[in-house]
């Protein structure tokens, strides 16, 4: 009894029997085999196939003298690896599990404790190469030159006559070292402008609060910030008649971001004519450009990644000439509605390809669409022949194999990372 | 399905058992038995389903390769028949697509179907005629008739008459329903017995004329 025999759901049972006979028949007269090469190929294959998993497995069960001795190296080297470990482990168990972690924590926190302690000292606020102007140097300049802007404000009668005595000897000071002031401004302490002048020495205090002390945030809220231009200064001028000098930061340079698309797909952007697809109802996208040699350019705040449809070129997909007249929906996703009638008719029979998001889809024949989109990046297409098409439109049903039989096959082709077509009917493709 | 991989491979064992043991257990005698049991079968499927037999060596050998190269996959969820038979009806029809694509599509020749006449179509029985098939001429323009079928029909018939696989395991290789094959079947029988009553008929009035 045959498996077809054995088939309860067989057409004829008489037809079955003869047809099978008739196979049989041809077979004996036809003869087809594979060669005796192809057998062997195969074979081969398969026992390669077979040996490449158990080599790994046999290495050590080698029997060979110097198998034997490289096997007992492997051997003697597990074993030191396996007392250093042991060693490594012995080390840790001194220490409990957390130690290592916690004292890590507490290295970074004492380290980010003394960064900014060290950035809250007044040293650190008046970097090296800064002229800290002391309110003294301030009303002395403000005597010799009438158009400074410094703006400075005494408030008692006491500071001022302290203020005056230090601006005399620091004039006198300045005299002798003309040559260098800033290096005298910068050398001259609070100390030794009291140790020179015994007069104000009252007026230390005031005077050491005023350098030492970290102006407060309060106090740098009241600042009067002007931007001198040629150097690129912010003097700062506190209420405490303090100022200084800040080192503006240099002006932001003008970064563009140029993403290539050769350096993303070479192959892909070359050959394909991958084309950006912008979505208005993006928001996140702007300002994507594309140059003519194709690179797109953005500026550096557009952290937002185009979508991209890819649109085929003729040379991959088009089969014969008239493919350039291809009808192409440009980023027609399966959720989307689109006309499929006004794509039928302004086809008038030539090919269809249909560019969706994440492959093209084709249909190459003078068939007639019904249903497109994608599943799982295969095309999923329906069609029926454009002499059944008018049957279609009436209404009447057509079954499945109505619409298999005559449009059994179109040509997808994907152009993103893989492809796998999948013919429609059958979507189990088999992996491997 | 009952299938114990490592029990002792004999002559009498399952498809399944001589592939699981290659498998998992890299047994080559049992894909050195496996390939016995199948190579004449699939070599004729694939030659007859291309009409090529270059191709159908191609996609024969591709067939194999793929079924080293996934046999660690392997899972007994259906027969193994309809496993390695599903593999090479893939590659037939990626051969199918990338001749089409070429521009160099397999020659097949479509037929034109009456539709109103096909709803109706019952089964007519065929067994007189394909019984009477014997000498070398007639199996010649059965093998013709064979090859001008559509790709479907013929698949259909192939697997079905000369492979013996039934509606179901047939339909559910290419996912499409039973009655899709019933009714590819039904087709091809029909077109089947027109061709060679045709060929008959030529050959009656040849020899009639000389």
């Amino acid at each position: 009894m045959t498996d077809i025999d054995k088939n309860t759901e067989n057409l004829d049972n008489g037809t079955d029997t003869a047809l099978s006979n008739v196979f049989q028949r041809l077979n004996e007269q036809e003869n087809l085999s594979p060669s005796a090469e192809l057998d062997a190929l195969i074979l081969k294959q398969a026992s390669e196939a077979a040996v490449e998993k158990v080599a790994p497995e046999n290495i050590l069960k080698s029997e060979s003298k110097s198998e034997r001795d490289s096997n007992h190296d492997i051997q003697f080297r597990r074993k030191q690896l396996e007392q250093a470990r042991t060693k490594q482990k012995r080390r840790k168990s001194f220490l409990p599990a957390w130690a290592m972690p916690m004292g890590l924590a507490a290295t970074v926190l004492l380290s980010f404790g003394v960064v900014i302690q060290v950035m809250q000292s007044p040293e650190f606020m008046t970097p090296k190469g800064t002229e800290y102007i002391t309110e003294a140097q301030t009303s002395d300049r403000s005597y010799e030159n009438s158009s400074t802007e410094l703006d400075v404000s005494l408030d008692t009668a006491y500071e001022r006559e302290t203020l005056a005595a230090q601006a005399k000897s620091d004039s006198e000071l300045a005299s002798a070292n003309s040559a260098r002031p800033v290096m005298r401004a910068e050398a001259q302490t609070p100390l030794d402008s009291a140790k020179e002048n015994p007069a104000s020495i009252e007026s230390q205090p005031m005077n050491i609060d005023s350098t030492s002390s970290k102006p407060s945030i309060s106090d740098m809220s009241k600042t009067d910030i002007r931007l001198k231009k040629q150097k690129h200064e912010i003097v700062v001028t506190g209420s405490r008649q303090e100022s200084f000098d800040l080192q503006a930061p240099p002006p932001p340079a003008q970064e563009n971001k140029t993403i290539k698309l050769d350096d993303v797909h070479a192959d892909v952007a070359t050959s394909s004519g991958i084309a950006p697809v912008s979505s208005p109802d993006n928001a996140l996208q702007d300002n994507v450009v594309v140059s003519s040699n194709n690179s797109i350019e953005s500026n550096e705040h557009n952290y937002s990644e185009p979508e991209f449809a890819a649109k085929p070129s003729t040379e991959e997909f088009k089969h014969n000439e008239s493919s350039i007249e291809e009808v192409v929906i440009t980023s027609s996703r399966i959720d989307e509605n689109f006309d499929i009638n006004a794509i039928n008719e302004s086809r008038l029979n030539r090919p269809l390809e249909i560019d969706f998001v994440d492959r093209t889809c084709q249909l190459n024949n003078d068939c007639k669409l019904i249903s497109a989109g994608t599943k799982d990046q295969a095309c999923q297409i329906e069609s029926v022949n454009t002499a059944n098409y008018a049957k279609y439109q009436k209404g009447l049903a057509l079954n499945e194999y109505d619409l298999e039989k005559l449009c059994p096959l179109y040509v997808s082709q994907c152009v993103r990372n893989y492809c796998q077509a999948v013919p429609v009917g059958l979507d189990e493709a088999i992996e491997e | 399905m009952d299938v114990r991989p490592n029990k002792p491979l004999q002559q009498d064992s399952s498809d399944e058992e001589l592939m699981l043991a290659y498998a998992q257990n890299n047994n080559e005698q049992a894909f050195a038995d496996l390939y016995a049991r199948y190579k004449l079968s699939l070599y004729r499927y694939c030659v007859r389903m291309l009409g090529d037999e270059g191709l159908g060596a191609d996609i024969y050998q591709d067939t194999w390769s793929k079924l080293i190269k996934a046999r660690e996959k392997y899972q007994v969820k259906a027969k193994f028949k309809t496993y390695i038979f599903h593999i090479a009806h893939n590659l037939i029809i990626d051969a199918w697509r990338k001749r089409s694509s070429q521009g160099k599509p397999l020659n097949f020749v479509s037929i034109d179907v009456d539709h109103d006449d096909a709803a109706n179509l019952e089964l007519e029985s065929n067994t007189d005629l394909f019984t009477d098939i014997q000498t070398e001429e007639q199996l010649l323009q059965f093998k013709l008739a064979l090859e001008q079928l559509p790709p479907e029909q013929r698949d259909a018939v192939l697997l079905h008459y000369e492979q013996g696989l039934s509606l179901q395991q047939i339909a559910d290789m290419e996912a499409v329903g039973r009655e899709t094959i019933k009714s590819r079947l039904r087709y091809a029988l029909k077109k089947l017995k027109h061709t060679i009553s045709a060929m008959n008929a030529a050959s009656t009035v040849t020899e009639t004329t000389l």
